[in-house]
């Protein structure tokens, strides 16, 4: 219980810090893990077995084994992105199956000892092992409807910048086919975590630099009298960061966001 | 009869002077030329864009088996394989106008229809060995041809699935062979010639292929190069139609029946035009069922909504279906808490506006973020009626409206619980 209100505090702290204008403009670069704690929550007591395998562009550690358990974080691609991967044994051992719908729990909790207050715990726990300090819980989804398959939980993190989240521009999302480099990929980590302990945990990552500080940000009010104007029913604006750019040079700037519309949160002009 | 005499004296003259003007072109040079009037019509009945196709993609090394052509190494061992079959050497296989699971072949063409080609060559996506060069050989030989490799081109080979016919069908052809499709299933049009597989009898031809030789393509259609006659396409709808003739007679009563449901569980218009129908054993639809006969449809709205639906033609209730209308939504990154109780109220409420009947609905289960097509993420909820059917609908984050549309399912979805039984898909 200390735990909730303690984190309930700090996320309203943080919130009350942005909206009181403390933004900026940011280059992106990908986030560097912590490579001991990558290597533990992978491999457990068989941390100090792992090797760095030479094949490949980025750090991605093995026991010399096919298949599971192994770890990477890998820059090679995305905008400005650090792709995680982490799979541990019980990948192989347990059935869990979180891409599945049918096996997801409407009830919110999984038939087994775990609660998802616990998951979530855990899963926020594993974040800062990892030097994750600006993360948001997005959902936290119980598995196990299926009978055969494990019970579990997934929980999944958003990236927050100056306590407010991170969109990546849908221009950056373009097909694969006929854009070269495209974004791939929401920031966000997803945990999944069941009785046996943690199972997978994947995402992208992204470390910012700030090039302009103290950007003045216009007002909420005036944000949906922005979004009025643009002929769009606004009833809220959430002051957020949109992530842009391009391959080599992406950026993070202040914005106001109404569904799947962005003004600058500078000046008020349409952005999406 | 002066009087008419002189009408068409009068009639004449203006002729005459047209006539006198014929070619006689004055350039005016204060006039702007008039632009050149084009009448868009891309309808090409030759191989040209076949051609254009394998231009495309011959620098990639991975199409290489699938080019119309021998590989350097296959070329060499032919020609010693020719010396070897003029020396007396023959293969155990006759590959000549071979007709099922083919994996080389070797076809006769009547010229007039195949651009002056006489011969069509089937040549599989592996390597060529010894045996099947010779069998090539052998069947041009037949033919009193001498097989010469570096003639193999896309007028007269396919190699390794790269296409599935000797030329592109066009669309006016396509669009002449749905409403022939319509009138042979519906009103038992017949062809006065019926369809033969070979080709030089009247210029159209299909083989059945060896998949694994092919990439997974299952046929390979002989098309002339010229516009196919409605008999000719005719004859092709009746000999490729997979149906259940003995239900042909029941596909309007079974259309009306499918669209009166599609009316009431999704709320389709009555104005929707049909695009597509036909009779399968539902298990082989879609496996969480068994052998139930279905009739299937889809229909287009003006809207451009797709409605689609499989009706038990045993019971005359429909067993799954859908409403499907992308939006037009482009990509957004928005995670939101899937399990919002919000999600639950929209579906609900989508769910009571398309029904046409006041089925009460029993209750509303969150399913979890779900992707949406190119519109980035979403909830999926399931709403679960009276009568214990359910309603699978995708809501966009971006803008928390219903994305795509409505899915209904007339019993809960096994589908991966069946896949699942035993812990491990099967």
């Amino acid at each position: 219980m200390k735990r909730w209100i303690c984190t309930l505090l700090a996320g309203a702290l943080i919130l009350t810090s942005a909206s009181a204008g403390a933004m900026g403009e940011y280059t992106l670069s990908p986030f560097e893990f912590d490579t001991q704690a990558m290597l533990e929550l992978a491999f457990g007591d068989q941390a100090a077995d792992a090797q760095l395998c030479d094949d490949r562009e980025y750090p991605f550690y093995d026991l010399n084994t096919d298949g599971v358990p192994f770890c990477g974080q890998n820059d090679t691609y995305g905008f400005g992105q650090m792709d995680l991967s982490i799979y541990t044994a019980l990948v192989a051992s347990e059935r869990h199956e979180p891409g599945i719908y049918e096996n997801i729990e409407p009830s919110g909790v999984a038939d087994c000892d775990l609660t998802p207050e616990q998951a979530q715990a855990d899963a926020e726990a594993w974040l800062l092992e990892l030097g994750i300090t600006d993360s948001y819980l997005q959902s936290v989804t119980a598995y196990g409807a299926i009978e055969s398959l494990s019970s579990g939980y997934m929980v999944a993190f958003g990236q927050a910048l100056d306590g407010v989240p991170v969109y990546w521009a849908a221009a950056t999302h373009n097909n694969a086919d006929t854009v070269p480099n495209y974004c791939s990929s929401s920031n966000r980590i997803e945990v999944v975590v069941g009785d046996s302990g943690l199972i997978r945990m994947s995402g992208f990552w992204c470390a910012f630099t700030p090039t302009t500080q103290n950007i003045a940000v216009i007002s909420q009010q005036e944000a949906i009298a922005a979004f009025t104007a643009l002929g769009e029913q606004a009833t809220d604006a959430e002051l957020c960061y949109l992530l842009t750019g391009t391959h080599d040079a992406a950026r993070a700037i202040p914005a106001y966001r109404w569904q799947n519309r962005f003004l600058s949160a500078e000046d008020g002009s349409v952005l999406q | 009869m002066k009087k008419w005499f002189l009408i068409l004296l009068a009639l004449a003259l203006p002729l005459t002077g047209a006539a006198a003007q014929e070619n006689t072109v004055v350039a005016l040079p204060t006039v702007a030329p008039l632009e050149a009037v084009e009448v868009a019509d891309d309808t090409d009945y030759s191989t040209a864009s076949l051609g254009a196709y394998y231009a495309s993609v011959a620098s990639d090394d991975v199409f290489d088996y699938q080019m119309p052509h021998l590989v350097a190494d296959e070329a060499e061992r032919a020609a010693v394989l020719l010396a070897d079959y003029q020396a007396g050497a023959r293969p155990q296989q006759n590959v000549l106008n071979k007709l099922d699971n083919v994996t080389v072949g070797v076809y006769t063409l009547n010229a007039e229809d195949y651009e002056g080609e006489t011969l069509y060559t089937l040549l599989p996506i592996d390597p060529l060995t010894d045996e099947q060069i010779l069998e090539v050989i052998d069947a041009f030989a037949q033919c009193g041809q001498t097989f010469d490799p570096d003639a193999l081109s896309y007028k007269n080979c396919m190699r390794g699935g790269g296409i599935e016919a000797s030329r592109f069908i066009q669309d006016e052809e396509n669009e002449r062979r749905n409403v022939l499709a319509g009138l042979y299933v519906r009103q038992g049009f017949q062809s006065e010639t019926a369809y033969t597989p070979l080709v030089p009898d009247d210029g159209l031809g299909m083989v059945t292929l060896d998949e694994e030789a092919y990439c997974g393509l299952d046929c390979f259609t002989f098309f002339p190069c010229r516009q196919m006659t409605d008999d000719e396409l005719l004859r092709y709808v009746i000999y490729t139609e997979t149906g259940d003739p003995t239900q042909y007679g029941n596909y309007a009563a079974y259309e009306k029946q499918l669209r009166l449901e599609l009316a009431r569980l999704l709320g389709a218009p009555l104005s929707t035009t049909r695009e597509y129908e036909t009779i399968c054993r539902m298990g082989d639809c879609d496996i969480s069922y068994d052998d139930e006969t279905a009739y299937y449809a889809q229909f287009l709205a003006l809207d451009g909504t797709q409605y689609s639906g499989y009706l038990d033609v045993d019971t005359g209730k429909v067993l799954t279906a859908s409403a499907w209308n992308d939006g037009g939504l482009v990509y957004s990154d928005l995670h939101l808490d899937p399990f919002d109780e919000k999600w639950l109220a929209i579906a609900a409420d989508a769910v009571i506006q398309a029904r046409g009947d006041s089925m009460a609905i029993k209750t509303v289960q969150g399913y979890g973020e779900i992707t949406l097509q190119d519109a980035g993420c979403g909830a999926l909820v399931d709403v679960i009626m009276e009568d214990g059917s359910h309603y699978n609908v995708e809501i966009a984050y971006q803008n928390e409206a219903v994305f795509g549309g409505l899915f209904y399912e007339s019993r809960e979805p096994d589908l991966l619980k069946r896949m699942y039984a035993d812990g491990i898909f099967e």
